[in-house]
């Protein structure tokens, strides 16, 4: 099977780094800017100056010409906490490669482009509910935990957004970057957990990961549908009206969904399998405002 | 319907197999998805080709089941009680004679139609006892009388018309009664009304096709002693005039005309070959029609096809050269014990004890002819005694000269041809136990041997000297009869038309040709070649009044007689029919595969 991540993957990841729209405080410094001032070399504002400010950042050339003694403030850099949300119940497991392969590898890549930027990386794989995590943490080293929790990642389970979101939102207590890797193909929804996110301030990001069976069945002939997660079975004599019907009612789902995700300023991206992994990150990713 | 091994039938439970297999099978046919909800209630598409597709499924399954019911068939035997008429006995007859060879008026050979009307007749009575009987010259028995019809079949299937000519009467008769038991059917299978007639005799005859024939070829050689003479008659069995092209061929000559012959007209010819040297004469018609045997005649003359010389005393090369243009001659050494066909004494008496034919050349035969010595002076003019003496055919003596003749004094009746001063120069002697030529002077003291004729003169003694045999072979032979040694002398070795080559006890007295050609015979007084022909009377003639086939009959006492038909070969080639079929229908692509 072919790994997770490897140097030459990664080597085509140096010159991406993780978009984050809004200025989020972060706790540490990093590589985003911060509501806060902070001492940085890119410049923010003047204000007025108050006792006790540092007279270092005082602009002595205003003072001169303006007779005002302002201040210099400098943009903040903070870091991101950016939390990988990964889809591991038995929808993921199925086609070539399966979807959970596929999730694993685009996880790593994105775990690896934001440890890069100096942001901590945490790991919350799910089905109904939240699995085992990785919890964000700075530097390199946490690469390793990560792929290694990826590597042994099993498929199994159904699948429940709502419960997952909601498990998360309250183990993990800072707003950040989130990535929802899911093929969203559950009808036990999702609007809720997504809400409790947004709520919370969390920067979303939904990517669908869907196989190309799934968007363009070709199946013909007698068959009994099966759901892998719940078992359900329902026999079906499938023809071309029959798969058109479906590629109508998957449209419309997928209508629903972005946009609910548009309405709420979710980005997203609908990640086939069958496009190479390169392909999803350097085009669709940056096209979507989320790399760059 | 009975099975011969019913314990077989039990196989068919198999069947249920098939039919779990089949639905575990199709309970396979699973694809799973990640959500059902975008499934469920989805119409199905009885109308795509999907639908057709399973269809073809089931009768896959279909086709499975019934490969299975017909292998088991096949293996239980079954066999269908009929009811088929039965006879006392029934002999089928083929004619066997060289006719058959020759194709019917719908362009099927005659033997095959003879083959598919007794298998007929065999499919009519298949439990009466049957003898297959050949009818021809040489009439035999190809199965004796028996109910196992497979032997009869095979039989039939290897059985081939003879070269013989047609059986007969008492032929047939005899063969019926080598064969125990009765028979209530005697069908004879012929390609024309036979020329006997016995009771109860059925015959069912095949109309032939139209057909040029030499119906008579035959050579004499001229009386006159000058070469031979062919006589041949052809014969058109065509509705329609045919002119046919003649060649006839000594060998050496061939005499080749046109011919115009009415319908069911005969036509004969004399053709002379006032030089013929071969023994073998042939004579053909072009035109293709339905029996080729008869477009070809050949013909042999009791012509020795080698010489066996013996020269006795001095050897002349201009005399040997003139032996040697005869034909084909083997000059013998005069110590050769081998008895030779002419003997050539030159310049001295002939020993005693040989035997044969005598060229005396300057030489004696005591008790026959004595030379004496040559007189003195000039012999004189050259007379023509018994001028138009075969001997003298084609040579003009009178360029002959003469200058020193020997005294001649015959001691046997004998005829002079030519002398010269009143004493014998060309002498001949036909006496009871050999033939005698003298040539009375040394040929170097004449001119003899520088003369264009002096050839001829040698080649008419030889041939006049070779007509001594004391008995004629007989002038025609034809396949399937014997040919006696007789003639020939003491037999020594026999060549087929083959190239087949037997050596012969001394003691035999003849052989049975068994195909036309030409058979080289070795015997005590030389090499012969014998002509042999299918018999004339197996030209096919058109059907005449009377010759329709009458109707096939019942016998008179036949009784209806269960049979066994099996059916198993039937039920084999059906299961595997079957399996191919449904190896086709599975392979054809479209057809889903399982889907893991």
């Amino acid at each position: 099977m072919e790994p997770v991540i490897d140097e030459t993957f990664l080597a085509r990841l140096a010159n991406l780094k993780v978009i984050v729209k809004g200025r989020r405080k972060g706790r540490l410094a990093g590589l985003h800017p911060s509501p806060r001032a902070g001492v940085s070399v890119e410049f923010a504002d003047y204000r007025d100056y108050t006792s006790g400010d540092d007279f270092r950042y005082i602009d002595w050339n205003i003072y001169g010409r303006l007779d005002r003694v302002l201040v210099k403030s400098f943009v903040h850099e903070a870091d991101l906490p950016i939390y990988l949300l990964v889809d591991l119940s038995a929808s993921m497991r199925l086609g070539t490669p399966s979807k959970a392969r596929y999730a694993a590898r685009l996880a790593a890549a994105l775990a690896y482009l934001g440890l890069r930027g100096l942001d901590r990386v945490g790991l919350y794989p799910f089905t109904d509910r939240l699995l085992p995590i990785v919890a964000p943490r700075h530097g390199m080293g946490q690469m390793t935990h990560v792929v290694h929790a990826l590597e042994r990642m099993p498929s199994a389970g159904k699948t429940s957004i709502d419960r997952a979101l909601t498990e998360f939102v309250s183990k993990s207590h800072e707003s950040g970057l989130v990535f929802l890797l899911s093929d969203f193909l559950s009808d036990a929804g999702y609007e809720e957990g997504l809400s409790r996110l947004l709520h919370r301030g969390d920067e979303v990001v939904v990517i669908q990961i869907l196989g190309p069976e799934e968007l363009r069945p070709t199946i013909e002939g007698s068959v009994l549908v099966t759901d892998v997660e719940t078992a359900g079975k329902t026999p079906m004599v499938i023809g071309r009206g029959t798969l058109a019907l479906y590629e109508r009612r998957l449209g419309a789902y997928l209508a629903k969904l972005r946009a609910y995700l548009s309405d709420h300023r979710v980005s997203y991206v609908l990640a086939p399998t069958d496009v190479p992994l390169e392909v999803l990150i350097h085009e669709r990713l940056r096209a979507g405002g989320i790399l760059q | 319907m009975i099975f011969a091994s019913p314990v077989y039938l039990s196989l068919l439970a198999l069947a249920a197999g098939i039919i779990l297999l089949y639905f575990l099978h199709t309970r396979r046919q699973r694809h799973e998805v990640s959500a059902l909800f975008l499934w469920e209630e989805l119409p199905n598409d009885p109308r795509t080709r999907a639908a057709r597709i399973r269809v073809r499924i089931d009768a896959l399954l279909l086709l499975q089941l019934l490969v299975l019911v017909a292998v088991v068939l096949a293996l239980a035997q079954p066999a269908f009680l009929t009811k088929k008429p039965r006879l006392a006995g029934l002999a089928i007859v083929l004619d066997g004679s060289a006719s058959l060879r020759g194709r019917s008026a719908d362009g099927r050979l005659a033997a095959d139609l003879a083959r598919s009307e007794a298998s007929a007749l065999l499919d009519r009575y298949p439990t009466t006892p049957v003898a297959l009987l050949e009818l021809s010259t040489s009439p035999r028995v190809l199965a004796p009388v028996s109910t196992d019809h497979e032997r009869v079949r095979r039989a039939i299937a290897a059985w081939e018309p003879t070269w013989f000519g047609n059986g007969t009467g008492e032929d047939l008769t005899g063969l019926l009664a080598s064969q125990r038991g009765t028979f209530e059917r005697v069908v004879l299978l012929t390609d024309g009304q036979p020329a006997f007639s016995l009771p109860d005799l059925e015959v069912v005859p095949f109309s032939p096709g139209e057909n040029l024939a030499l119906t008579a070829f035959s050579v004499r050689e001229d009386p006159s002693g000058i070469g031979s003479i062919a006589f041949v008659r052809m014969r058109n069995d065509t509705p329609s005039y045919r002119e046919v092209t003649v060649r006839v061929s000594d060998g050496s000559r061939r005499i080749l005309f046109p011919a115009l012959i009415a319908p069911g007209e005969e036509q004969a010819y004399v053709l002379p070959f006032p030089t013929s040297v071969g023994p073998v004469f042939t004579a053909t018609i072009d035109g293709a029609d339905t029996f080729p045997a008869d477009d070809s005649r050949l013909f042999s003359l009791a012509r020795r096809t080698e010489w066996r010389i013996r020269i006795v005393g001095q050897i002349d090369r201009y005399l040997r050269a003139a032996l040697a243009s005869v034909g084909a001659v083997r000059f013998l050494e005069a110590s050769d014990p081998t008895s030779a066909d002419i003997n050539v004494a030159y310049g001295v008496p002939l020993p005693a004890g040989v035997s044969g034919s005598v060229l005396l050349v300057h030489g004696s035969l005591p008790g026959v002819v004595e030379v004496g010595e040559d007189q003195e002076g000039d012999a004189g003019t050259l007379a023509v005694d018994a001028p138009g003496d075969p001997l003298l055919a084609n040579v003009d003596p009178l360029d002959f000269v003469v200058r020193r003749a020997p005294v001649v004094r015959p001691l046997a009746a004998g005829v002079t041809l030519l002398s010269a001063g009143g004493e014998p120069v060309l002498w001949r002697a036909d006496l009871p136990e050999r033939r005698v030529v003298l040539l009375a002077p040394d040929p170097v003291k004449t001119n003899l041997p520088l003369t264009v004729d002096f050839p001829i003169l040698v080649w008419n003694i030889l041939h006049w000297l070779s007509l001594a045999d004391p008995s004629a072979p007989p002038p025609a032979l034809v396949a399937g009869e014997p040919i006696p040694f007789a003639p020939y002398g003491v037999p020594e070795r026999l060549k087929d038309p083959s190239g087949h080559e037997t050596e012969i006890d001394p003691n035999s007295v003849g052989f049975l040709a068994k195909a036309p050609g030409i058979y080289q015979l070795t015997t005590s007084s030389g090499a012969y070649a014998i002509a042999v022909n299918v018999d004339w009377n197996e030209s096919p003639r058109p059907a005449g009044a009377g010759t329709v086939a009458p109707p096939a009959r019942e016998g008179a006492t036949n009784t209806l007689e269960a049979a066994l038909l099996s059916a198993w070969p039937i039920a084999a080639v059906l299961a595997l029919a079957l399996l191919v079929l449904e190896s086709a229908i599975y392979q054809r692509p479209g057809l889903p595969r399982r889907r893991e």
